[in-house]
């Protein structure tokens, strides 16, 4: 382990430090060899060129090469002062009062004198005076620009690690994991994301919470539901037909509940907060799950299974009000994406703090409205505007990871639409509009010849009581494919008039009644009547192969028997 | 970090600006505003008798020669020059690529008439300042009848050739100054061929502007020349009126000995003789031999320790008119034992200026020789007081009044002849006061010595004879200075030569 100090003095202010230490022992060591080079080179150029041509001079009595030699030593050599003595006496002298042969002064700072006695004349003396520097000045200003250049970097990158670490470091020691916003954008941007991971890990753990609630609710459920098929199984000897009808139908009904929410549960329990890309993904992949779904079975699963999570919850001081009307409301789209919508809505009114959410449900022959109203704290007026846009939804911690954006994209890729619809009252209203599922009317008169192919001996006891008016119209009853199938390929069979009922679960190991319409050919005569219209196998195989579908429900409204 | 990239962004975008604004901004008109010490009367080559106007003309006008590295001579107008091996006559090629500055190509056509339109003028000093070389050409004696030179001939318009009557050592130095320059007359205005054109701007003030067809440009686009009396010059200097101020040798300016903020000299060698003429003249009081002895002598005693210390530092106190080492010098032994030789006429010299009291004259401000002479029991008559330049130079050239002339002279180059122009026969600035039948002789004597040998035991005549003699008490020598704003101005080099006067060496900054 190392402190962060000596981290920075290891790895940077050391080395660099040495790097800018040897840089200046290298240039003083050039500028020392430069001015010793140079100064070597002015007095060999005074001594041989300059004396020379004033010692001729003074041999020629000739006045104009002295000075030539003078001005040559203060311009080309960098003598600031030439003097001729003749003894104490001054013989030539520049610049003027400067010094006098009777007065030589002293050599200054990087100043060298230097004598000359000019060969051939004994009473004269050439005195120069040097500037040392005089060539090397331009390196030696180099060599100072380069170490002030040097001083300027190596107080940068210090100013910088201490800045570093005073903005960088202490922050993310000290912020990272706290609200307070950290001033430089990728730390802070950090300190976002693992602030957001830490809460989806804490939502996480909330809702794994809640589905083990779930999960306990739905196996408490189903062995509720097995303990009375148990005591049905006892006790139906000894009911009436009707009530055995009714016991059954229900029994039925809460199978399919139990297994609809044990289903629920364990999709919820797969699901992950979805990115935008990888949610479009989704949703191509859910919309080819398309089946048929009653709205109103769905949406009473929905609130109740919401109620149970509210117990949990101990948040039942929230009241659930439905105002449901309507029944057999049907529309194709999958129905879990459709759930998990509806429990979305719910759960932001739970979170609004309401305590009273109501459910509606109104239709007409194209739409299926679900309208879901509370009492909570509403919308808040800022994010109204953007609320279905993606990044309002804010992935919540109990939903099942889809927003408002996901379900506007949804319910749209189905016909549909979500609306918030904006009030003066305290709380929100959320309308769900979806394609309402239609089967046309099934067109029957006193000819007509009906043939009903199911398993189940309640479903032709209905047909019997639905007919038991239109004495004309002749029933055919088949429990099994075989005997269908055969009368139905009979030389003498005549399709005029003819309408097939047909179940698709004929019992285990028997041929399908969506099978056996395809191979016998008779889809244009013949309906498949089926409880399963939710399975999206199902829906998809008579879609391909275009066969009519009716869940079994419905077929008794869409007779339509002309007199 | 973001700080320093904003202050390096800011500092790079003012650099930018700047070297931009600088770049598209027009060209700022330079100028440098020069002081002179005194005023420099005629700027006509020929009439050319004061230093200053020396100095000045050499901007506008140039000669066939000049001086060049060591004292050489050098082409200027002329290109090249051929001497003849009996050294009589020089044959000038002239570059005629040199313009005068209304665009006319120059050429030696323009040299002959220059000159012999310059002797046609009433000279302004004692001789035409054009005589020191011109008495020296072939057919001179006949010009007053011809009105042309016979010795000086347009080849064409490229050559010229100049003959003298005698062999002619000096003839190339002589034919450097600027009144030998050829020029134009365009009405009452003089055109040349150097690099800037005078013009008049009010009293004592001119203005030089560039000459657009010069060869040589200089860094200042025009430069102004006005007086500034000495005494002034150094405040001048600090208050901004003036950049420069030129021949700094004669005024009191402390700047050149002290340290002093934005101010600098620049000095060289010796360039004028500090001189006091004694007026020789037929009856007058300096035409008794003994008392210019005694007089040269009465002064040199104590002279070292006498002098003012502001003058001193920058002033060679030396009675030889030669500079050490300069042909024709004498020992400074040699020389004292001849100024020696006037002591024994001190005392009949006092007493015969208590009869005859002197004239001084001087155009120097509180002229500290004259209290010295009458410490030394000199007696000066009542009216020797400061007289102006104008005056002064009347005096000297033209009614000699003066016993005594307190002035300078140019110190000229190398060779001893250079003293002729004050001391000659027909020198430019001589003046009866001062000539002396010995030293003109030896003088003119020596213009055709040719041995180096020769001229320096021959000028070492003309040494003794100037001590012995004493056409003037030579103070000594002083040295060439220029002061000026270092923070304007900018000189290329440290050392000055004695006759550079020219504006071309200067740049601003």
């Amino acid at each position: 382990m190392i402190s962060l100090e000596n981290w920075f003095y290891k790895k940077s202010k050391k080395p660099l430090l040495i790097a800018a230490g040897f840089i200046v022992v290298v240039q003083c060591c050039f500028v020392a060899f430069v001015i010793y080079q140079t100064n070597h080179s002015q007095i060999d150029g005074i001594k041989n060129v300059v004396s020379n041509i004033a010692t001729l001079g003074i041999e020629q009595s000739n006045r104009n090469l002295i000075e030539s030699a003078a001005e040559a030593a203060v311009e080309q050599f960098g003598v600031s002062t030439v003097l001729i003595c003749n003894g104490s006496e001054t013989e030539f002298s520049f610049p003027f009062g400067s010094t006098r042969c009777d007065a030589l002064k002293g050599e200054a700072l990087f100043e060298k004198l230097i004598k000359v006695p000019p060969s051939g004349f004994e009473k004269y003396q050439i005195y120069y005076y040097t500037d040392i520097l005089h060539e090397a000045r331009p390196f030696i200003w180099m060599a100072v620009f380069s170490f002030l250049f040097i001083l300027i970097v190596l107080s940068i990158i210090f100013w910088v690690q201490n800045s570093f670490k005073k903005e960088i470091i202490s922050p993310i020691g000290e912020q990272l994991l706290s609200d307070k916003p950290i001033n430089i954008v990728e730390l802070e941007n950090l300190r976002k994301s693992i602030s957001e991971k830490a809460s989806a890990i804490e939502a996480k753990a909330k809702a794994s919470v809640i589905m083990n609630h779930k999960k306990s609710l739905s196996h408490n459920i189903r062995s509720k539901v097995q303990t009375l098929k148990g005591v049905y199984t006892d006790i139906k000897g000894s009911i009436s037909e009707n009530d055995r009808e009714v016991m059954e139908s229900l029994i039925k009904s809460f199978s399919s509940m139990t297994d609809k929410l044990s289903h629920y549960v364990s999709k919820e329990n797969q699901q992950e907060y979805l990115t935008e890309e990888s949610f479009f993904e989704a949703m191509k992949v859910s919309n080819e799950q398309k089946a048929l779904v009653d709205i109103v079975s769905l949406v009473q699963s929905s609130l109740e299974l919401k109620e149970k999570e509210l117990t949990s919850l101990k948040k039942s001081q929230i009241k659930i009000e439905t105002n449901i009307e309507e029944s057999n409301l049907f529309a194709l789209l999958p129905e879990l994406e459709l759930y998990s919508i509806i429990s979305n809505v719910l759960n932001n009114s739970i979170e609004a703090d309401c305590t009273k959410i109501n459910i509606g449900l109104t239709t007409d022959e194209s739409s299926i409205r679900i309208t879901i109203v509370d009492n909570g704290t509403g919308v808040p007026n800022n994010i109204k505007s953007n609320l279905f846009n993606l990044g309002e939804t804010k992935g919540k911690a109990e939903g099942t990871g889809y927003g408002l954006f996901h379900a506007k994209e949804f319910l749209k890729s189905w016909g549909g639409s979500i609306e918030f619809i904006d009030s003066k009252e305290k709380g929100s209203v959320f309308e769900i509009q979806l394609p309402h599922w239609i089967h046309p009317q099934i067109q029957l008169n006193e000819d007509s010849i009906i043939a009903v192919l199911d398993d189940d001996e309640v479903v032709h006891q209905n047909w019997k009581r639905i007919l038991s008016k239109q004495k004309s119209i002749e029933l055919k009853k088949f429990t099994d494919g075989d005997s269908f199938s055969k009368w139905v390929t009979a030389p003498e069979a005549n399709f005029d008039g003819l309408t097939c009922f047909v179940d698709n679960d004929l019992g285990e190991g028997k041929t399908t009644g969506s099978a056996l319409i395809k191979s016998l050919g008779i889809k244009h005569v013949s309906s498949l009547v089926t409880n399963r219209y939710d399975d999206p196998t199902l829906i998809n195989y008579c879609d391909t192969h275009k066969i009519d579908l009716i869940p079994k429900s419905l077929v008794g409204d869409l007779l339509r028997i002309e007199s | 970090m973001k700080k320093i990239a904003w202050v390096i962004t800011v500092v790079v975008m003012l650099t930018g600006g700047f070297v931009l604004t600088k770049s598209l901004k027009p060209a700022e008109k330079k100028v440098l505003k020069v002081g002179y010490p005194g005023y420099w009367n005629d700027l006509i080559p020929s009439l050319q008798h004061t230093a200053f106007a020396d100095a000045i003309m050499y901007n506008q006008y140039e000669a066939l020669v000049g001086e060049g590295e060591g004292g050489t001579i050098a082409p200027v107008a002329a290109k090249s020059w051929k001497i003849s091996e009996d050294k009589k006559t020089i044959i000038f090629k002239i570059n005629t690529d040199q313009k005068f500055s209304d665009g006319t190509r120059l050429s030696a056509k323009h040299f002959k008439d220059s000159w012999e339109y310059g002797l046609s003028l009433d000279p302004k000093s004692a001789n035409s300042s054009l005589l020191d070389a011109m008495y020296k050409i072939k057919g001179f004696d006949d010009y007053k009848k011809t009105g042309r030179l016979s010795g000086v001939t347009v080849v064409n318009d490229e050559t010229l050739k100049v003959e003298f009557k005698k062999p002619f050592r000096m003839a190339l130095s002589y034919l450097s100054g600027t009144r030998m320059a050829a020029f134009i007359k365009q009405g009452d205005q003089y055109l040349g061929t150097g690099p800037y054109v005078i013009n008049p701007d009010g009293e004592k003030k001119i203005r030089l502007v560039r000459n657009p067809h010069s060869s040589i440009q200089g860094d200042f686009d025009e430069v102004t020349v006005e007086v500034i009396k000495t005494e002034l010059a150094e405040d001048a200097l600090k208050s901004g009126k003036i950049d420069l101020y030129a021949f700094a040798e004669i005024a009191n300016i402390k700047v050149c000995y002290e340290e002093t903020k934005n101010l600098d000299c620049q000095s060289g060698s010796e360039s004028r003789h500090i001189i006091m003429k004694l007026n020789g003249m037929k009856n007058r009081f300096f035409s008794n031999p003994k008392y210019r002895k005694a007089f040269q002598y009465l002064l040199s005693v104590d002279l070292e320790e006498s002098y003012p210390v502001d003058q001193k530092f920058k002033t060679r106190i030396d009675p030889q008119i030669y500079l050490p080492f300069q042909a024709g010098r004498i020992d400074n032994d040699e020389a004292q034992k001849i100024v020696d030789e006037g002591k024994e006429y001190v005392d009949e010299f006092l007493e015969a200026t208590k009869k005859n009291p002197l004239f001084l004259a001087s155009s120097t401000k509180n002229p500290w020789f004259k209290d010295w002479l009458i410490k030394k029991g000199v007696h000066l008559t009542k009216n020797s007081i400061r007289i102006p330049g104008k005056r002064v130079y009347e005096m000297n050239y033209k009614t000699y009044e003066p016993d005594l002339l307190f002035s300078y002279s140019s110190v000229s180059n190398g060779d001893p002849d250079g003293i002729y122009h004050a001391l000659g026969r027909n020198g430019a600035i001589t003046t009866p006061m001062m000539q002396r039948e010995g030293v003109m002789n030896l003088l003119e004597e020596g213009r055709g010595l040719y041995n180096l040998e020769d001229i320096n035991t021959h000028y070492k005549k003309v040494s003794r004879s100037a001590l012995d003699e004493v056409p003037f008490f030579h103070f000594g020598f002083l040295k060439t200075v220029v002061a000026y704003r270092s923070d304007r101005v900018k000189i290329k080099k440290k050392y000055k030569h004695r006759d550079d006067n020219r504006f071309i060496a200067y740049e601003a900054l």
